[in-house]
């Protein structure tokens, strides 16, 4: 009996974790193909083709939706956390015209005092996506994808 | 040499229980770090908390509190010292920060003023990994102490 609900807690604590980071990131994905030059900006500066952003978008919305439901959710993990490797390589270490935000703080919503890390939500997503990546889904989701999810 | 069967459930399930553990390290020392440089932002200085409580007539001196509920309680999850009270006292302290700050602001329902993301999105990472601690604990990586509450 502790042991079933010991488990129950455990399929849950993985569904907590990957509809967060899997339905956060969606809201990005969105934002990307409506229109945020974020990431065409900054592929640009590389010398990439923008039509990349496209690849970024897979993984953001897809990967986020397969988190989600359970399906390939550590697919899902892994596109995610690997598309927020590439993100801070390529927009947040100093490369190409970025800054190096890599030891910096950021303010709060008021602007009148730091109050985070600045990379708070790249780590929220790179940390918790690989987590979902090792974690996988558990039994409370759509249970598709065997060994992927 | 053919490695047995045996052998090889032995290795993909020392592989599968590496990876748990390994996942549970991450998230509690993800969540950790990044809230305990906000409760030190606090501690030089920062109003936001202070700012929100007087705005409901609560005096301002409960912000002290963060040293506990988003202070010691981090750490606790970190180390893996009682993980899972430290974990449920940081989820306490995110629905108080929901109640007080984002849910009658509105600021649930809107995206962030970048017009990238939800609004909301990093307090509401911090409350998500926190409950996910609080189910899950800590895990083997840490220093193990608590019993059933770490």
């Amino acid at each position: 009996m502790a042991a079933m609900a010991a488990q129950s807690n455990e399929d849950l604590g993985k569904l907590i974790l990957r509809v967060t980071v899997g339905g956060l990131i969606m809201f990005h994905g969105l934002a990307l193909a409506t229109g945020d030059t974020g990431i065409p900006n900054r592929l640009a500066a590389w010398g990439f083709p923008e039509q990349l952003m496209w690849l970024g978008f897979i993984a953001e919305f897809f990967g986020g939706l397969g988190m989600v439901l359970g399906v390939y959710a550590r697919l899902g993990g892994f596109l995610v956390g690997t598309f927020m490797v590439i993100a801070i390589i390529m927009s947040h270490i100093g490369l190409m015209n970025s800054q190096n935000h890599l030891f910096m703080v950021a303010n709060n919503p008021a602007g009148n005092h730091w109050d985070h890390y600045f990379l708070e939500t790249q780590a929220f997503y790179l940390f918790g996506a690989y987590a979902v990546f090792f974690l996988g889904a558990g039994k409370l989701g759509l249970n598709k994808g065997g060994a992927w999810n | 040499m053919a490695i047995t069967m045996a052998q090889a459930e032995r290795e993909s399930e020392w592989f599968i229980v590496r990876r748990e553990e390994t996942a549970k390290l991450i998230v509690r020392v993800t969540v950790g770090v990044l809230i305990l440089l906000h409760t030190w932002a606090v501690v030089n200085g920062e109003l936001a908390i202070r700012d929100t409580l007087a705005s409901w007539g609560l005096p301002i001196g409960l912000a002290w509190t963060a040293v506990i509920f988003e202070g010691i309680a981090p750490i606790m999850v970190i180390l893996g010292v009682y993980a899972r009270l430290g974990a449920w006292m940081m989820t306490f302290w995110m629905v108080m920060a929901f109640l007080l700050a984002h849910i009658h602001t509105g600021h649930i329902f809107q995206l962030a003023q970048s017009g990238v993301g939800w609004r909301v999105e990093g307090p509401f990472f911090f409350l998500a990994l926190s409950l996910a601690v609080a189910l899950q604990g800590a895990g083997r990586y840490g220093l193990g102490i608590g019993g059933r509450w770490n």
